[in-house]
């Protein structure tokens, strides 16, 4: 998924809760008021645009494969330039599924302390035990 | 007088030698030098060499045809298989840079299964094999043969602790597919990813030679 999809995709994950006026606040002041489904939500969208990356990472595994079509100097640096070109796509959606991750678990954080709570990986919720299925 | 007998004699000649020349059907071909190495081809979908396996890959023992799965990935699991899996009834069509994929997905529990065809590149588990060679993976192991056949787990991201595992299959010399797989975040830290991968691949594996 490239950027400007990735880009649609967050508007659209977030573009609801936006358009429907749950944050009291404003950028200006940087101050917002969630309530706990808004929060929870949050997470969950934040989670998804982060699988989102992560299901692009995989595409670009496939880049891994490519090879010079031949063995003279022109293919394989072809090859080479490709492969780093590869590498550079790979880190730059890890650091775009690193954010989302991490604002999950901002908003995580922020809904386990108004909670109460012990604060919980977003990674790993539900921690009761293994369940039947993946 | 003598030149001009000359003049006249060697066109004749040739036109003598054509005439015994016969003409056979044929397509041109590029010359092979000798040096290109087995797997060198591009992945662009040309022929597969005779060679395969190569860079060290395992042949295939028993290949599968899997020609109706590569253009319909999402018959690869039964409903039965995929409710046992709880990643919904039906598959949706994924399809990947290398072949067509289909996906098993659930929002609730982000439990998700992919199944992606790598059919374009026609070296198979070769290519994956080579890659290794280059130092290419952040992880790359052989697994137990699934169903008979070859499988290794790989990838360019070792995120298997967060639940994620890639493994591929080889079910000719030439073709193979990966089995993409994220825990649901129950399991996460409570199951290794790649056995359920080698499970789910198995599943598919039952279903593709019950369909062969």
């Amino acid at each position: 998924m490239d950027g400007a999809l990735h880009r649609d995709h967050i508007r659209s994950e977030l573009g609801g809760f936006f358009g429907q006026g749950h944050a009291e606040g404003t950028v200006t002041t940087g101050t917002f008021a969630y309530d706990e489904d808004t929060l929870r939500g949050l997470v969950k969208d934040w989670l998804a645009i982060a699988d989102h990356y992560r299901e692009s990472m995989r595409d670009a595994s496939k880049m891994a494969q490519v090879v010079g079509a031949g063995t003279d100097f022109a293919s394989a640096a072809h090859a080479n330039a490709a492969s780093h070109s590869g590498k550079s796509y790979l880190s730059y959606l890890q650091q775009n599924r690193d954010y989302c991750t991490q604002q999950a678990q901002l908003c995580q954080d922020t809904l386990d302390s108004y909670l109460g709570v012990e604060h919980t990986n977003v990674s790993e919720i539900n921690k009761s035990g293994p369940k039947a299925g993946i | 007088m003598r030149r001009l007998m000359s003049l006249v004699a060697l066109p004749l000649c040739l036109a003598l030698a054509a005439g015994c020349t016969t003409r056979s059907e044929g397509e041109p071909a590029p010359a092979t030098t000798g040096v290109e190495t087995p797997g060198s081809s591009a992945t662009d979908g040309s022929e597969p060499s005779a060679d395969l396996p190569s860079d060290g890959a395992p042949a295939v023992p028993d290949p599968l045809d899997t020609t109706g799965f590569q253009q319909d990935p999402c018959q690869a699991l039964t409903r039965d298989q995929s409710d046992a899996l709880d990643v919904g009834p039906a598959g949706k069509r994924n399809d990947g840079p290398l072949g067509n994929g289909c996906e098993w997905a659930n929002a609730e529990t982000r439990g998700q299964a992919v199944i992606e065809f790598l059919d374009d590149d026609p070296r198979g588990l070769s290519a994956l094999y080579r890659a290794n060679k280059d130092g290419k993976w952040a992880y790359f192991e052989e697994l137990t043969p699934i169903e008979g056949y070859p499988a290794v787990a790989r990838d360019l991201q070792d995120d298997r602790n967060e639940g994620y595992c890639s493994i591929v299959i080889g079910v000719t010399d030439e073709v193979a597919f990966e089995t993409f797989l994220h825990l649901s975040q129950q399991n996460v830290g409570k199951k290794d990813p790649c056995e359920v991968a080698t499970q789910v691949a198995g599943m598919a594996l039952q279903t593709m030679k019950r369909g062969a």
